[in-house]
């Protein structure tokens, strides 16, 4: 009994990664296994200058060096934010108009993008020229109805739950291969 | 003699019983956690308890009842009590408290797989040589008694060396080996990095530097699963691992890599040769002191 569960522990280990993947106490050991070479770092303001949290506009970083949604029991809060990646300015306009029709206590929202990466051959940080500033007002977002606004909402965190099976089915094709 | 005999071969039990008592008190630790449990739409099993139905994994009455099984079992099991349901159950609770906590989360932390998995190995040395360890300890010989298995050590070693492997093949896997390319390292310093630590500074100043630190910590990641079949290996690994949890630890403050930290110098540096190359100079003093003839001292298993 004593020999078997000995060989067992090493067997069992042996194949985890392949056949368990990411299931706690059993991992792949994912932490920083990405690339990124650059990312971005989004700042929102209200009208009055008032800085708004990231999190109630969907525009946090989820991401801390784990892979996002891997070896957890919940969906990460949604976000536009895709770690390693830059959504165009037609993108966060898109974002923060659906955010703004939920959030109507807010008259504008003035997002500010900055773009981390390599400023030269030895050092990283904001890329100033780089750097982005969009703003979007409730009375320019041509709607009919804010009932709308949570149906594109709503598609939008779908969206996102799919990039995020996706991420997953990455990985367990990792685990498998 | 196959390799794996040597696994089954007895030494005292010094080593084992400061990793197990190590292991207690990182389990009164997480017991101790407060709760944080987050609220969402449930995506899948994150742990090997995802299986309960998800009113069980919600539940904060099953959370607190974990907790104080957890520190009460290690405390029990610490002081030799009620072995081997107070191992088991550490065990256990250890497994329920951290999956509950993966349960009720959407991030993700790797900093108690390890002492979860060396855990489980404890207990079970704790249940197959229960009777030997307490006729010892009843004959007040414990500490001399041959009770501790090789095949604790050498499976401790196995799966530290293990998941360090995976944590490189992983990288390779997802990035390439040009993983350590130095300016993704350089972009998680910028982001979390303390601004104030000297590491901090000496990791933004140069992408060459962290080009090397990086590609050396994705190298011995990648290789530590040979340690186990060479002591000088498994010490040069060590050291180096070591060394990058140190930069870790120094660069990123928040990052509760401690444990593993710990783990890699009880396991991976010379320290259990250390403390019985102390045990032997003390039995040879005290049997010098006894007038006696010195005992041909017993030697250390070699690795495999």
């Amino acid at each position: 009994m004593e020999k078997l569960l000995v060989f067992g522990f090493v067997a069992v280990n042996l194949v985890s990664p392949w056949l368990i993947g990411e299931l706690y106490p059993f991992t792949i050991s994912p932490m920083f296994c990405d690339e990124p070479t650059q990312c971005c770092d989004f700042e929102a303001f209200a009208a009055d200058g008032t800085p708004i949290p990231l999190e109630s506009i969907g525009l946090q970083r989820n991401y801390d060096g784990n892979p996002v949604g891997l070896g957890v029991g919940l969906v990460p809060p949604y976000t536009l934010d895709q770690f390693g990646e830059l959504p165009t300015d037609e993108e966060v306009r898109d974002h923060v108009e659906k955010q703004l029709l939920a959030h109507p206590e807010w008259e504008s929202i003035r997002v500010v993008i900055k773009t981390i990466g390599e400023i030269d051959s030895q050092h990283v940080g904001v890329i100033e020229d780089k750097t982005r500033v969009v703003t979007v007002a409730l009375e320019d977002i041509n709607v009919d109805t804010t009932d709308s606004s949570l149906e594109i909402l709503e598609q939008d965190e779908s969206a996102q739950s799919s990039r995020e099976e996706s991420l997953l089915g990455h990985f367990s094709e990792v685990t498998k291969s | 003699m196959r390799f794996w005999e040597k696994w089954f071969e007895l030494r005292t039990p010094r080593f084992g019983v400061l990793t197990t008592w190590f292991f207690c008190v990182i389990a009164m630790i997480l017991a101790s956690l407060p709760i944080d449990h987050q609220v969402g739409e449930r995506l899948g099993a994150g742990s090997v308890f995802g299986f309960l139905p998800v009113e069980l994994l919600q539940s904060t009455w099953l959370y607190h009842s974990a907790r104080v099984v957890l520190f009460l079992s290690a405390l029990l099991w610490a002081c030799y009590r009620a072995v081997p349901w107070s191992s088991w159950l550490t065990a256990i609770a250890f497994t329920l408290v951290w999956s509950l906590r993966m349960e009720n989360t959407s991030h993700a932390a790797h900093i108690f797989n390890a002492s979860n998995m060396l855990i489980f190995i404890h207990a079970m040395w704790f249940h197959f040589y229960r009777r030997p360890i307490r006729d010892s300890i009843r004959e007040r010989r414990f500490w001399t008694s041959q009770t501790y298995p090789e095949w604790v050590f050498q499976l401790s070693l196995f799966y530290l060396c293990w998941f360090h492997t995976w944590a490189g093949l992983t990288k390779i896997q997802e990035s390439g080996f040009d993983w350590g390319n130095g300016l993704s390292l350089q972009i998680w310093v910028y982001l979390w990095g303390a601004k104030q630590s000297p590491t901090t500074q000496l990791l933004l100043s140069s992408r060459t530097l962290t080009r090397l630190l990086q590609t050396g910590a994705l190298i011995f990641e990648t290789t530590a699963i040979l340690g186990i079949f060479s002591k000088w290996f498994r010490w040069i690994v060590g050291f180096n691992l070591l060394g990058f949890y140190l930069g870790v630890l120094t660069t990123f403050i928040g990052y509760g890599f401690h444990i593993n930290a710990i783990l890699v110098a009880l396991f991976l540096l010379p320290t259990r040769e250390l403390i019985m190359r102390w045990e032997k100079s003390r039995e040879n003093q005290t049997s010098r002191s006894e007038g006696q003839q010195i005992p041909i001292p017993q030697q250390p298993a070699q690795n495999f």
